[in-house]
């Protein structure tokens, strides 16, 4: 295929950042945040532990593009300046503002400008680094604020070696991991939770994912972040912090900004002011600060100005909600009864089954270590595979009345279990599936060759049994060998019935079993 | 302003009914190694499951990029607008390119990405329809409702002889629950949401089809109808006979494709699929 046919392309490789260019940066940091919001919201524990700092640098981002990004232009001062004037105006939480005042730095440095060499675009990250830290009224390291500054760094170091703009991202990207990777060294209360900072976590996967939208790389995967702990859990529980994030534009000319943070800083923390480059410059101030009593903050901001797009969090809500969040596992759960280590291993191995056990008697046992689920204390519904004609009516007299949440799957043989436990349905209740798993039980048809020997001959007369005298049969047979029978007198039967009944597979399992030297298991295909 | 479809290639749509339709088939990357094959451009199916089963790597599949996308839109005659249909997020990023560079493309025209949240031929039965209306003259917004409507009753159930592939892949999805059984299963998987589920163990083959056709027939009424296979092209006719003779619909109306490069690599040999579009009310 033809190179791609931006304008910034040259001979081989990128070295003009266009207008077209930045959409595509964008976009593809867009991109990687839709996916990784929720994954990063549950890591968010500074400043506030309010689960929102994906979900606010996303939307924040998403709101620049729908409104800046419409492809008019193909400058890269015009398109700055579009997305930065969008971002403002819709900056959403901490790393939403912080993020707004970075493209106010990219808008201010490309001003004016056509498209960005690798200096160029350097030098704007600078800028932008810059400004995002003097919007922050009290800039803390081991945050979004860092990463900007690193990789800008990278970026300018990067440039000083190379005129193509790919290796200068490249450098960015890496540079912008690294710092992630310190973050908790950097911030006490990160390292308590065990957790790098959500927001700087959130830039480094834009600056991913903007890369990825040129190199095809695939997409950040929020499986493969980190995930929350108990620590985690744990210093969201105990962080204190005012109720509501109060965000707010304030149209008013010759703010003095500074002058603005002393005063509204006594009514809050976070405190973030972030002003308008190019037209709105100086008419137009993004604040954002948390505070107990939102209705005081705007009644003083309407005293220097009109006050718009009012937006009030509850961020205790918000922990209540990132707090209740947890995944549960399956509802229901099988335990098999079977002796024979390969037998065991055999079930074990089977989806759905949690627990083995040797004798019945270990039943009680069993349940108390796997009935629980979940955090909440509540029961899971079990299944017991009884394995054994005589060991599920035991069972069944003496599990009924203890209620419907355990139910014996009455099966008569280990086969018959493994044909009960392949039919297995988490997503049904304990009752639908027994129901379900003994009609799949009856249709293996098992039998116990009882003597070892001449196992091979009395193996294919019960075989023969089981099929009658038709050659065309077809199906799976399936022997599980017990203990005291060779595998490769099995291999040899195994030989002999797909000869005689080619329409047969066979599968040969050593299970090991004391009770039962060999079980034929026949499951017909239906015709 | 004519619409234009735009779909990729893991949509198994045979080349002769994209051509009809005049789909643009925006093809992935299916590697071997370092060497890099677009799907059904640089490697034909033949080919490509020959490779598979004597390669010594293992290939996998990279999404389409936004860059290519933007090239693939700009190909597209610049008087028409462009729905662009794809296979689930959850399976592929490659929507996420088509979404980006929708997002960056210039605002003369307009470019609407619709997430079929499947892939394969549920993809592919969308597609159908959605080029059908957009060739009877039919503006952008009727075209995406339709394919949204369709990709509601699309459904998708597959059986492989593995899931090495799919969990090589990384597509696994809840299938993974399956993987380390010590028995030599069948499993009929479908694609929910965009995830790969399990929906039973089998042990045979012909179990396995005779589940797919029982999964076929609770569906109907059907409006559709498709077989697809990787390697088992016999099994593939069987099936589709069967599926005719229990009256789901005329053979005539049965399509059997085979499963291109893309989806191949997830699947592996033996994979035998079934995909249909429920009639509308």
């Amino acid at each position: 295929m033809a190179s791609f046919m931006l304008p910034g392309r040259d001979d081989g490789g990128l070295i003009w950042c266009g207008g077209a260019e930045l959409r595509l940066f964008f976009a593809g940091g867009l991109a990687a945040l839709e996916r990784c919001a929720i994954a990063i919201d549950k890591l968010n524990v500074f400043p506030v532990p309010d689960g929102d700092t994906g979900t606010n640098l996303m939307r924040t981002v998403a709101d620049a593009m729908q409104v800046g990004g419409d492809g008019s232009s193909d400058e890269i001062g015009v398109v700055a300046e579009q997305l930065a004037s969008a971002a403002l105006h819709h900056a959403r939480g901490n790393s939403g503002t912080i993020f707004a005042q970075l493209c106010a730095g990219l808008a201010q440095a490309f001003a004016g400008q056509r498209r960005a060499d690798a200096s160029a675009w350097a030098g704007a990250w600078e800028l932008a680094a810059t400004t995002a830290r003097n919007s922050v009224n009290a800039p803390v390291d081991g945050t979004i604020l860092t990463v900007a500054r690193d990789a800008a760094a990278a970026a300018r170091a990067a440039s000083a070696t190379t005129r193509e703009l790919m290796p200068v991202w490249g450098a960015m990207v890496a540079a912008a991991d690294a710092t992630v990777a310190q973050t908790p060294r950097m911030l006490a209360v990160l390292e308590r939770a065990s957790v790098v900072d959500a927001g700087a976590l959130g830039l480094a996967l834009f600056l991913r994912g903007a890369v990825s939208a040129f190199t095809g790389e695939p997409l950040p995967d929020p499986a493969t972040l980190m995930q929350p702990s108990d620590a985690t859990r744990r210093v969201i529980e105990d962080a204190s912090f005012p109720r509501y994030c109060t965000q707010f534009l304030l149209h008013a000319s010759g703010i003095d900004t500074s002058g603005l943070a002393v005063r509204l800083a006594t009514y809050g923390d976070s405190l973030d002011i972030a002003t308008a480059g190019g037209a709105e410059r100086a008419r137009l101030t993004h604040i954002h600060l948390h505070t107990d009593d939102p209705d005081a903050v705007v009644a003083y901001a309407s005293t220097l100005g009109a006050v718009s797009g009012l937006k009030v969090e509850d961020m205790q809500r918000q922990r209540a909600m990132l707090l209740s969040g947890a995944e549960e596992p399956d509802a229901v759960a099988m335990i098999a009864i079977a002796s024979g280590d390969g037998m065991r291993r055999l079930f074990e191995s089977l989806f759905g089954v949690v627990a083995v056990i040797g004798r019945p008697e270990e039943l009680d046992a069993a349940l108390a270590r796997v009935r629980t689920r979940g955090a909440d204390g509540s029961n899971r519904e079990i299944l017991v595979l009884a394995n054994d004609e005589q060991v599920a009516a035991g069972l069944t007299s003496r599990i009924d009345p203890r209620g419907r949440d355990i139910v014996v799957v009455p099966t008569r043989s280990d086969p018959e279990g493994v044909a009960a436990a392949l039919a297995f349905d988490p997503g049904t209740s304990a009752e639908r599936n027994a129901e379900a798993m003994t009609q799949a039980a009856r249709r293996v048809h098992a039998a116990c060759v009882a003597t070892s020997t001449h196992l091979l001959d009395a193996s294919e007369a019960a075989l023969a049994q089981l099929v009658g005298d038709d050659t065309d049969a077809s199906g799976l047979v399936t022997m599980y060998y017990g203990s005291g029978v060779s595998r490769a007198e099995i291999a040899e039967l195994a030989a002999r019935i797909e000869r005689r009944f080619p329409g047969l597979e066979t599968e040969v399992i050593a299970g090991g079993q004391p009770d039962c030297p060999l079980w034929i298991a026949l499951e017909s295909d239906e015709r | 302003m004519t619409v234009r479809v735009v779909t990729d290639s893991s949509t198994d749509l045979p080349r002769s009914l994209v051509e009809a339709l005049g789909v643009t088939v925006v093809p992935l990357t299916v590697n071997f190694g370092a060497e890099r094959l677009r799907d059904g451009v640089d490697i034909d199916h033949e080919t490509f499951y020959q490779r598979l089963e004597s390669s010594e790597v293992f290939p996998n599949t990279s999404q389409i990029t936004p860059a290519e996308f933007s090239e693939a839109y700009s190909s597209v005659d610049p008087g028409s607008d462009i729905v662009s249909i794809h296979a689930a997020a959850e399976l592929s990023g490659t929507i996420n390119s088509a979404r980006q560079a929708a997002r960056a493309s210039d605002v003369a025209r307009r470019i609407e990405v619709v997430d079929g949240r499947s892939t394969s031929m549920a993809l592919g039965h969308v597609v159908m329809r959605a080029a059908r209306l957009a060739a009877s003259g039919a503006p952008l917004e009727a075209v995406v409702d339709e394919a949204n409507r369709q990709t509601a009753r699309a459904a998708v159930w597959f059986t492989v002889d593995t899931l090495e592939f799919l969990a090589r892949g990384g597509r696994i999805g809840r299938a993974k629950h399956l993987l380390g059984t010590m028995l030599r299963i069948k499993p009929l998987l479908t694609v929910r949401n965009g995830v790969v589920e399990p929906i039973a163990q089998l042990r045979t083959r012909a179990q396995a089809a005779d589940a797919l056709a029982r999964l076929a027939e609770e569906r109907r009424p059907l409006a559709a109808l498709s077989v697809a296979y990787s390697t088992e092209e016999q099994a593939a006719e069987t099936l589709a006979d069967r599926l005719a003779e229990r009256g789901l619909l005329p053979r005539g109306e049965i399509l059997i494709t085979r499963l291109g490069p893309a989806i191949g690599t997830h699947v592996g040999p033996g994979c035998l699929s079934v995909a249909v579009l429920k009639a509308g009310d």
